[in-house]
């Protein structure tokens, strides 16, 4: 409310207000009660030392809003090495720019804090709260809606104003985070240390006054504007926060140089143990390496992948608040049909037929172990295993606090073949069927480790404190092909649905 | 729940793993192979025909002479023939030709695998013999068959190493049971003598046929059977049946060849009046879906076990070098 508003009020009032003036009234009104000057000191007592109220979201809608910018969009086309290429360039431009906005944003919210800062001050002398006593929180609350009616995003500015005025204990109860007071306090003066962020009142208090030291003092500076407002301005805002980190800091990158403190207080630190499983939609690609195409699409025709399964255990760790990287172990399989139809197909089967020899002393009947061959249509089935124990290496993204109950994720990284083995049949160039089995290096396959790449999406939902479950598209592309000994090589692509728990290992609880 | 749940979807996952497999076979029923069903019935004359033409290469020996005048063939140094003047007539006519050419198509048969690839034994119904040496002799004039004249005889003399005196003459019947195609009978239609010669100081012997009749003569006794016979059994594998295999027995210490009978109730193939301890090459010819198998095996028979013989596919010309060397 503003001087105007506050005229109008009393002047409709007391606009055709009227009453019996007793003699001498008039008279004793002009000399002593209407000065003018009375009314001034009136309202000035009532409100100088008014602290407009900090809501108990205040700053969790700080962070929300510095969080609420655009994260970035990406296209994934899972299909072939380039998109996994896409994709960890898309993370990282996502994080680059998801950086820079969060220093843009907060160079904004800064300015209109010293702007806004002007704007109200008048405001304050409205209320006249009793910001010592923590416990009132609702009732401050309650006193700022009255009053404040600014856009929300000047309240802000409002309350960080309010609270730089404050004793150390008081910026605690601003942030509503009293179990944590310690290490923001720290955080904050680690700051202060350097340069000092606490913006004095432009009328101190007795008690404020006296907590503040000179030095903290010293960099203030206090003018009038041209409506006769204090404005107070802090040079060093400025020089912290505009000055504090360069564009391209790898700390901002991977969300480790926070400007400002976690809403949970110090920083993340979350070890995790995911346990999961995924069928898996398997496809593959056959090279033939100079062999005839009749070979080879008798093979390609003999063959069809029938999907498989992937199980396995990481360990991630966090790198920042969103970043995480993660390492494990997993046992891969991969499933293959194998349907050869042919004719002119020749079996042989030893047969134990009953005969009788004529003799002259009498017919003698025996059993004789003897063969029948035939030859006609034969349909050949085989399931052809490729299994395959793998180390997977990679980093995420996720989107969120680690305390919201959904979260998104983008992930991506390689894997390891650290070996494998193989069951099943194939035909060889004599369109033979010939055994595939084998283990480590030897047999039908040259190969028994290799390389891919892989992506995904996880979506998270938090369980508890200690547990999150997750679903995980994903696709894996396959970058070391598979060798056979009679010249063809295939690769192997695969994507599924990963599902799994993510158990929290380290002891620390979040908000 | 939420753990159950996730319980049973890892293990559902894990057992619908289940190996497939299955190896699906269907015999094509148009294949001969796949029959393995004996007949009751005699061989077709087809079949017969298509073993023969395939694996037969013996020579037939054909030219003329004429009827008018003693002729003589010297068909190579140790076959000739001889026909004497107005010595044959048309078929059931007993008038002599007086004039023009004879043509005369001679088929000789000394070694056993000549007997095999003709597809005819030494036997006599079902006694084996012994042959030095088989004729098939046939006369045409002007297309038309003729025989011998009454009481004229045509001769063939041959040289051999170590002729037998005891040889008689044979001659061959044909049966319409192809089973056994014909059978030899001994006749007095001709005669058996041995000759001796020293020409250039290098001795010869040898047999010569004197024959009133035509088509096919032999000269031939039946074998020693004085220590004993048995029956001979032999089984193949269930694919060859009676009605696409025959088998021989070739003797290996007498210029001997029996076709076995087949026995449809005891699925095998039997040779009677073998002699005990007689070794014996087993040869069996089977043509399979124009595909030819041969079966060897050498056995020494001392009693009427079964011996099997198991054919593996070959050519022909395999064949025909088996028979050769027998």
């Amino acid at each position: 409310m503003d001087e105007k508003v506050f005229d109008n009020f009393f002047r409709s009032k007391l606009e055709n207000y009227s009453s019996p003036v007793p003699d001498g009234l008039w008279k004793k009104i002009t000399h002593t009660l209407m000065d003018e000057k009375v009314f001034d000191d009136f309202i000035s007592t009532k409100l100088e030392n008014y602290a407009s109220p900090v809501p108990d979201n205040m700053w969790e809608k700080i962070v929300r809003d510095k969080d609420q910018r655009p994260k970035g969009f990406w296209w994934i086309n899972n299909y072939g090495f380039l998109t996994a290429i896409a994709i960890i360039i898309i993370i990282a431009g996502s994080l680059f720019y998801v950086t820079n906005q969060k220093e843009n944003n907060l160079k904004n919210k800064i300015s209109s804090t010293i702007s806004s800062t002007s704007n109200q001050s008048i405001n304050k002398q409205n209320k006249n709260s009793d910001f010592n006593n923590n416990n009132s929180t609702e009732e401050i609350n309650n006193t700022n809606q009255s009053t404040i009616t600014n856009t929300e995003i000047n309240a802000a500015p409002t309350s960080v104003t309010l609270s730089r005025k404050k004793d150390v204990n008081n910026i605690s109860s601003g942030f509503m985070i009293n179990h944590r007071n310690n290490n923001l306090l720290s955080f904050l003066q680690n700051k202060n240390s350097k340069k000092s962020v606490i913006i004095p009142l432009m009328n101190e208090s007795e008690n404020q006054s006296t907590q503040l030291s000179e030095n903290d003092l010293q960099n203030f500076s206090s003018q009038k504007n041209v409506n006769g407002e204090l404005m107070t301005l802090n040079k060093n805002i400025y020089s912290l926060n505009n000055l504090h980190n360069p564009p391209l800091n790898l700390k901002n990158i991977l969300g480790l140089g926070n400007d400002c403190p976690s809403a949970n207080g110090d920083q993340r630190n979350d070890w995790y143990l995911q346990v999961y499983a995924s069928p898996d939609y398997t496809r593959k690609s056959l090279s033939g390496n100079g062999l005839s195409n009749v070979y080879l699409q008798k093979k390609d025709s003999a063959e069809k992948m029938s999907g498989g399964f992937t199980i396995g255990a990481k360990i991630s760790k966090n790198v920042g608040d969103h970043v995480m990287l993660n390492a494990g172990i997993q046992y891969s399989q991969l499933n293959e049909k194998f349907n050869l139809s042919t004719v002119n197909e020749t079996r042989t089967t030893i047969v134990i037929v009953s005969r009788t020899v004529v003799r002259s002393q009498g017919d003698t009947t025996f059993n004789d172990t003897t063969t029948v061959t035939q030859i006609g249509y034969a349909v050949r089935k085989n399931l052809n295993s490729y299994k395959n124990i793998e180390i997977p290496i990679g980093i995420g993204y996720e989107f969120g606090e680690a305390k919201d109950k959904w979260k998104l994720a983008v992930n991506g990284g390689i894997i390891i073949n650290v070996t494998s083995w193989y069951n099943g049949e194939t035909l060889d160039t004599s369109y033979k069927v010939v055994s595939v089995d084998s283990k480590g290096n030897g047999g039908f396959y040259k190969r028994s480790t290799g390389l891919s790449a892989y992506g995904s999406i996880s979506l998270i939902r938090n369980i508890n404190d200690k547990l999150d479950v997750f679903a995980e598209p994903y696709f894996r592309v396959g970058l070391s092909p598979i060798s056979s000994t009679i010249g063809y090589s295939q690769k192997f692509n695969a994507a599924g649905l990963i599902i799994g728990v993510r158990m929290k290992l380290n002891k620390k609880q979040h908000l | 729940m939420k753990k159950i749940l996730f319980i049973i979807l890892i293990t559902v996952l894990f057992f619908s793993c289940k190996k497939d497999l299955s190896n699906s076979f269907l015999p094509d029923p148009t294949l001969g192979i796949n029959d393995t069903v004996w007949t009751s019935k005699p061989l077709t004359g087809g079949f017969i025909d298509s073993i023969s033409r395939a694996i037969n290469n013996t020579q037939l020996i054909v030219d003329s002479f004429d009827v008018s005048s003693d002729d003589r063939f010297k068909i190579n140094s140790n076959l000739e023939l001889f026909f004497s003047e107005h010595s044959c007539s048309l078929l059931n006519t007993n008038s002599s030709i007086s004039s023009g050419n004879i043509k005369i198509e001679l088929l000789a048969l000394f070694k056993k695998g000549d007997y095999i690839k003709n597809l005819i034994s030494t036997t006599s119904r079902k006694y084996l013999l012994q042959s030095a040496g088989s004729f098939f002799v046939y006369l045409t004039s002007n297309g038309q068959e003729v025989a011998m004249t009454a009481n004229k005889s045509f001769t063939i003399k041959w040289a051999t190493s170590s002729p037998n005196t005891s040889m008689n003459f044979y001659q061959g019947f044909p049966l319409t049971n192809f089973d056994s195609l014909f059978t030899w009978l001994q006749t007095y239609n001709g005669s058996i003598t041995n000759w001796d010669s020293t020409s250039l100081g290098s001795p010869k012997h040898g047999y010569q046929i004197s024959s009133q009749a035509t088509n096919w003569i032999s000269c031939s006794n039946l074998i020693d059977t004085s220590n004993g016979t048995t029956r001979l059994n032999v089984t193949l594998p269930l694919n060859y049946t009676n009605k696409n295999t025959i088998v021989f027995a070739a003797y290996t210490d007498k210029n001997t060849v029996v076709r076995l009978t087949t026995d449809f109730s005891t699925r095998s193939f039997y040779s009677l009046n073998v002699p005990l301890n007689s070794s014996i090459t087993l040869i069996s010819i089977s043509l399979i879906d124009n595909q030819f198998y041969l079966g060897s095996r050498t056995v020494t028979v001392t009693n009427a076990n079964r011996f099997s013989v198991n054919p593996v596919k070959s050519s022909p010309a395999e064949i025909i070098s088996l028979l050769d060397g027998l």
